[in-house]
């Protein structure tokens, strides 16, 4: 029996609320933690320095045009990394954090790849603070960088925004020069409006060759998936996969306890399904739910994982590919004996 | 909230100030937020209209509550800005409010714009007072209005929207404004006296609160009662009266009122009600003046002030005898037609004064162009005569009255002798004389003769109460004369 035709609609409301559990469920692992501590950080040190200029502002009017500069964090990792689920995380407990609802201390950007100009990317910043200028700065007739900087300045100072995160970054340079920007970053933290946080693949590194911008750059944070050759990358990857199983229990998503890591043929097969990103192991996971649930079964099984990711894989490799108990490869049988005399 | 989710109104807007001009605060507001151009500001908001329109927020009703939206405020309180409602709480003496003409509309309607530099300094917006083209000094300090921008030495204006002390041209090569105003050294006006100079500014500003204190602590206690935007009108519109005095008022002088006028006024003020009707009445030529000279501000007839004003200008006793003119105290500052009319001989029962003010009212000119009237022998000839025709015309022209002394000499008389009262006739009276002649019979018979007519101004705008003849047995044969005619041209070309 193939797996398409045992497949049905997802028409029950528990069923739909199982997958809501899950969706819900967040597996703080050691790079949350990180990432919150230099985002707070970086928050922290841009206040000093807008607070800083600010006051020279006051005191010196409009003489004041010099203001000190900030700063550039780039977060990169690889797709399903979870850059994006910390910083959605990190986002979340800042403003539960907050005095006033009206304050938006950290703004996510997400980047379209057609944002090609300056204007572009000013654009998409203030349709972000929904402003409804946000349509007219791209056909705007006496256009200025400097008076369209202002104005975001004047909406980040009301909204007590320190730190725009630029989320998929990478696609700005799909069309766009990387030089141009650079610039366009680059004078945004020139004029002191923000701190900004470019979050993306590696494709975003070009952005930082350009000297300008690498100046203001703090040291990055990388989302990299584990690897056979570190142990503790690997570690933490079961470690998460386990937590996630618990959860998944604790909240309902499954009746009956669901352990990929019992055996070590499924550990070494969920090493190389996921290829040590624990953004996959969360996906690979979801799917096998989501086709469990559609069969009728009230817990997860591990064929169900298997199946639904053989399935997938079908989808993207464009041919039938079967996960057999001896298909991991050698690497990750040897990194797992490692990983067993080390524990 | 629109459909798609964004919130209409600007992320970063500004709270109206007091005494700030619609267009003073829309700028203000845009000049926070990214969009400069007004127009294009007006587009996002779905407005179509001209950016002149939002000075008087003279919008439609729907443009008026996107307008509002946009900038984050309530439309009343827009509308009170410009006096449209709240009246009672008033702030303003509603100069762009009203619907004058050409010469008097607001500068920010033309385009204009004057800052008062000490006033930015202390708190930087655009005074709706500013643009008053009555006055060319700031209420609040007294200064002279800066209108050239000390960098481009060119008139200030309103092409993008900037903080309100920067040159709205002078652009660096960022594209941001960097003329800043107030560090041009600010000019006092010249009153001749600094506390009559105060009181000015106090009633050019009913929306400061100081002001109105100070108002009520210098003016006499008949004041209290009325409110003091109604007081503060009513003494722009004396002050207004007396600058244009020699000219038929509210229509052809234009610029801004002296300081002199503006004393006067206010020292009429300092003394009382009494004083400022009579200071109306020396000015305004007749009640009509009066009656257009408060329907310059709409909705102001109704107000109380007017109406005491109305009571004193003319007396109930003067009302109920069916005429406009009264016997007032002679006066006691000036001579206003000087002596060479004193010794004018009494004409018809009517006293020197009378007849002064009656050749006044009628000419609608000065009293000195009356005395060089009487000595260059235009009114001396044929005074008695003239007077005695137009006596109870006060609004026929200067032009028309001349051409009537004119007709007076030419005629030996014989036009007016002939008949027991004879009179200036209007087209409407002629017509309605004689019902068979249709009017465009009437007019090919002016077209086509020479009889004298007179243009007597009317507040009927129609030709036919404005246009007066003297011989209406001339125009009947001139009428028939021009109906024979061209019964025979259509006899030719029917032949």
């Amino acid at each position: 029996m193939s797996g398409a035709m045992s497949l049905g609609p997802l028409h029950s409301q528990p069923d739909i609320e199982r997958l809501d559990r899950f969706d819900g469920i967040f597996v703080r692992h050691a790079m949350v933690d990180y990432t919150e501590r230099r985002i707070l950080d970086l928050m922290y040190q841009t206040q000093a320095t807008t607070a800083r200029n600010d006051e020279k502002r006051r005191a010196l009017g409009h003489w004041a045009n010099k203001q000190d500069e900030l700063w550039l964090l780039p977060i990169v990792g690889p797709s399903g990394s979870t850059k994006s689920k910390t910083i959605q995380w990190t986002t979340d407990r800042i403003y539960e954090s907050r005095k006033d609802e009206n304050s938006l201390p950290l703004l996510v950007v997400t980047l379209r790849s057609a944002i090609r100009s300056t204007r572009a990317l000013q654009a998409s910043i203030l349709e972000a603070f929904h402003d409804p200028s946000a349509g007219s700065v791209l056909h705007m007739k006496d256009y200025s960088e400097a008076a369209v900087n202002a104005a975001i300045m004047n909406i980040a100072r009301k909204r007590g925004t320190s730190l725009v995160v630029f989320d998929e970054a990478h696609n700005v340079l799909s069309d766009a020069r990387s030089d141009v920007m650079a610039r366009a970053m680059k004078s945004l933290i020139n004029d002191g409006v923000f701190s900004i946080a470019l979050a993306g693949t590696d494709d975003l590194l070009p952005l930082l060759h350009h000297q300008e911008l690498a100046q203001r750059a703090k040291e990055p944070i990388w989302f990299k998936p584990a690897t056979t050759d570190q142990i503790e990358t690997c570690s933490a990857f079961f470690a998460f996969v386990e937590e996630l199983c618990d959860h998944m229990l604790e909240e309902g998503a499954i009746a009956l306890p669901f352990r990929p890591t019992s055996s070590k043929n499924q550990c070494a097969l969920l090493f190389d399904m996921c290829e040590g990103s624990i953004g996959r192991a969360v996906r690979v996971i979801r799917r096998g739910l989501e086709r469990s649930i559609s069969e009728g079964h009230p817990s997860l099984s591990w064929d169900t994982v298997i199946a639904a990711h053989t399935s997938w894989q079908t989808i993207r490799g464009g041919h039938k590919q079967r996960f057999a108990a001896n298909s991991a490869t050698r690497e990750t049988l040897a990194m797992l004996n490692k990983l067993q005399k080390a524990n | 909230m629109r459909a798609d989710g964004f919130s209409l109104a600007f992320c970063v807007t500004q709270e109206p100030q007091a005494g700030e001009s619609v267009i003073g605060f829309f700028s203000r507001t845009l000049a926070e937020t990214p969009v400069r151009n007004f127009r294009a500001a007006l587009k996002l908001a779905g407005i179509s209209a001209e950016t002149s329109k939002v000075v008087d927020f003279g919008l439609s009703h729907c443009d008026r509550a996107k307008l509002s939206a946009l900038l984050d405020v309530e439309t009343d309180q827009l509308l009170a800005m410009v006096g449209r409602r709240l009246r009672p709480s008033a702030s303003s003496l509603r100069f762009n409010a009203v619907r004058m003409r050409q010469f008097r509309r607001s500068l920010a309607m033309r385009g204009q714009r004057r800052v008062g530099v000490r006033a930015l300094c202390e708190n930087a917006y655009h005074r709706e007072s500013w643009d008053n083209p009555l006055i060319t000094f700031d209420p609040e300090t007294l200064d002279m209005l800066e209108s050239i921008c000390p960098g481009c030495h060119r008139p200030l204006g309103w092409r993008r929207a900037v903080r309100p002390y920067f040159c709205d041209r002078c652009l660096d090569e960022r594209g941001l404004p960097f003329v800043d105003l107030r560090e041009v050294k600010p000019r006092p006006y010249p009153f001749s006296d600094p506390a009559i100079g105060r009181l000015i500014g106090d009633l050019l500003m009913p929306w400061s609160k100081q002001a109105v204190d100070r108002i009520s602590d210098s003016l006499p206690k008949e004041f209290h009662r009325y409110p003091t935007a109604s007081i503060c009108q009513v003494f722009t519109t004396l002050a207004e009266s007396i600058e244009f005095h020699s000219h038929a008022p509210f229509e052809h002088k234009k610029g801004p009122l002296s300081s002199k006028s503006l004393e006067t006024a206010a020292r009429a003020f300092g003394e009382g009600m009494t004083k400022v009707a009579w200071t109306f009445h020396r000015y305004l030529p007749s009640e009509p003046y009066f009656d257009r000279a408060v329907a310059q501000v709409p909705g102001f007839e109704s107000e109380k002030i007017w109406r005491s004003l109305r009571a004193r200008f003319i007396p109930k006793s003067a009302q109920k005898l069916g005429s406009s003119k009264i016997a007032v105290d002679p006066p006691r500052g000036r001579k206003r037609y000087g002596g060479s009319l004193s010794g004018a001989a009494d004409v018809h029962g009517h006293d020197d004064t009378q007849i002064a003010r009656v050749v006044q009212d009628i000419l609608g000119i000065c009293g000195s162009d009356i005395e060089r009237l009487i000595d260059s022998g235009d009114i001396k000839t044929s005074k008695d005569l003239s007077l005695k025709y137009v006596l109870d015309r006060h609004f026929i022209s200067a032009r028309s009255l001349m051409a009537f002394m004119d007709l007076v000499e030419r005629t030996d008389s014989r036009v007016f002798d002939t008949r027991p009262t004879p009179s200036l006739m209007s087209i409407r009276q002629f017509c309605a004389a004689h019902k068979s002649i249709a009017v465009s019979d009437v007019m090919r018979g002016l077209a086509h003769s020479r009889i004298p007519r007179f243009t007597c101004r009317s507040m009927s705008p129609c030709w036919q109460d404005t246009l007066h003849i003297a011989d209406e047995e001339g125009l009947l044969h001139a009428i028939r004369t021009v109906k024979q005619a061209s019964k025979w041209q259509f006899m030719r070309v029917g032949h």
